[in-house]
């Protein structure tokens, strides 16, 4: 019989682990009803070294560990959903970040909200390209050129976002936010589009969850719901640093927070199928 | 830099091309492992890939067990014997290790055969044939008998499996008559025997440091990945590094349900 190295038992400790999920959508659907718009703006609180080294922390260096053990995952086991995964996981962590540090002047907040948005939508692909690959049973496991496979999808990944990162410092790219007058129809359409993928993404790893009871997956999957709360955010938002925008920005850090704790379950082996098998 | 090709294509990456030329190398491993199969198509590919005609000198076998074996690999060393590209030549340890016996036993065929590599097999008979402190002189003398004669010397060495014995090649006083050392080792991994070869030694030479599996199959040795991430093999407690755990743990997180379906 294994033992649990947790103060809790599993079914505890995610039941604790999903509880977050209602009362960030409760908060944003709040704000969203209840602030007016000129309310939301005087609110406005966006310390931008604050925010850049939130961003930091949360997103790009959990990301950067969780895209670590995908590689050594990758390189051991040739997994394509442990690439896409790892992939996915790498251009979200660096889009936030370098967002993040762009948010402020000289171009204004259009610049880091076009990296940060256009991120998303590009990550969500790795995503849910990731999370496809679990759909079908598939014994597919390269041996070959694994390493390259490897440098080449990590490589896209953030060579990607740097070249986004360049064209939209040089505003060679369309406009996702207009000061005073808001999110452009752009914007709505590629967060749209990031929130719907990432929500798929989440649901299809929680299907798979139900199937193996892995805490890993639990917690990666909801990590991936609060990120995709944290793109609701974004949708909703009034203004950058608005109650909604600062709502989802902690839902993202919460998400980081879970992705280091699917982490941690690797780390104690204590995925409740292996526990229920001995 | 010459170097004697084995053709055994990841061999001789790990080698960075082959064995140096007239280096003496040792072939070292438990009882098992494949080191006269080695050995065998290091001459053979010598004789048919590479225009090097070899000798087999062995201790051990009867004749007619070797082209027996051999065939099985699809290695006709009576074919290569009769186009004078290989001579095996079975023999008692105590013949060679006369004074002047080991002129007596091959002169006349490498005059004939003008092999550019030898294969002895093994160094342990001679050890049971001399006093002992004395193989190393006698190893010695052999050694330089062959290499004199422009011939790259490979001797086989059974060493006992198990942690020290890994080492035992260094224990005979023998390290310093060795240019080249492969070690081959069976290793325990998830319940299973596999076979692990690295290159301990190459002397004046870059060389893979890596721990690889490698395979006898029907065609010869295969040389296949190395063992990443795992730990302590060659002191045979073989064990993932915690990376490598946590790793495997997510891998098995995100496909295992798919892999049962």
């Amino acid at each position: 019989m294994a033992r649990s190295l947790s103060l809790f038992p599993h079914n505890t400790t995610r039941g604790i682990g999903v509880v977050p999920v209602p009362i960030f959508v409760a908060l944003i659907a709040i704000f969203d009803v209840i602030l007016p718009t000129s309310v939301a703006a005087s609110w406005a609180f966006n310390p931008l070294l604050v925010f850049a080294t939130l961003q930091t922390l949360f997103l790009f260096g959990t990301s950067v560990v969780v895209a670590y053990i995908s590689l050594k995952s990758y390189l051991s086991g040739g997994s394509r959903t442990i690439l896409l995964l790892g992939s996915g996981t790498l251009a979200w962590g660096f889009a936030s970040m370098v967002a993040a540090w762009l948010l402020g002047p000289p171009g204004g907040p259009n610049i880091g909200v076009t990296i940060s948005n256009s991120g998303a939508l590009f990550a969500s692909l790795f995503y849910i390209a990731s999370a496809a690959t679990t759909i079908r049973a598939s014994s597919s496991r390269d041996s070959k050129r694994r390493k390259s496979k490897l440098l080449l999808a990590y490589a896209c990944a953030v060579g990607f976002l740097a070249a986004l990162t360049v064209f939209a410092l040089l505003g060679a790219t369309p406009a996702f936010f207009v000061p005073g007058a808001g999110s452009t129809l752009l914007r709505q359409v590629v967060v749209a589009a990031a929130l719907f993928l990432f929500a798929a993404s989440s649901l299809l790893f929680m299907r798979l969850y139900h199937d193996s009871r892995s805490g890993i997956l639990f917690w990666y999957s909801m990590a991936l719901a609060l990120t995709t709360i944290g793109l609701a955010a974004f949708y909703f938002g009034r203004t950058v640093g608005d109650p909604i925008a600062w709502t989802g920005r902690i839902a993202t850090y919460l998400g980081g927070i879970y992705s280091l704790v699917a982490i941690w379950s690797a780390i104690r082996g204590s995925h409740d199928g292996l526990a229920n098998s001995q | 830099m010459a170097r004697n090709k084995t053709g055994i294509l990841e061999l001789d990456e790990m080698l960075r091309g082959g064995f140096m030329d007239k280096d003496a190398v040792m072939v070292a491993g438990s009882a098992g492992t494949g080191k006269t199969t080695l050995a065998l198509e290091y001459l053979v590919n010598g004789a048919t890939q590479f225009g090097e005609p070899g000798i087999y000198l062995t201790f051990e076998q009867l004749p007619d067990q070797i082209y027996r074996d051999a065939e099985n690999f699809g290695w006709d060393l009576r074919k290569l014997e009769v186009e004078n590209k290989l001579r095996v030549v079975c023999t008692s340890p105590d013949l060679l290790l006369d004074p002047e016996g080991e002129e007596q036993l091959l002169g006349e065929t490498i005059k004939e055969l003008r092999p550019r590599r030898m294969v002895i097999d093994s160094l342990n008979h001679l050890e049971m044939y001399v006093p002992r402190g004395d193989l190393r002189k006698e190893a010695y003398r052999i050694l330089m008998y062959i290499k004199t004669r422009g011939i790259s010397p490979l001797v086989i060495w059974e060493a006992q499996q198990g942690t020290e014995s890994s080492y035992a090649v260094t224990q005979t006083g023998m390290s310093f008559l060795i240019d080249c050392l492969v070690l081959l080792k069976f290793v325990e991994i998830n319940s299973s025997m596999k076979k692990a070869l690295v290159i301990m030694k190459m002397r004046g030479s870059d060389h893979d440091k890596h721990l690889r599996e490698y395979e006898i199959t029907a065609h010869g040795v295969r040389v296949v990945a190395p063992f990443s991430g795992y730990e302590g093999i060659i002191t045979g407690t073989p064990h993932r590094s915690l990376t490598q755990e946590v790793a495997g743990a997510w891998d098995d997180a995100f496909t295992r349900t798919k892999h049962k379906q």
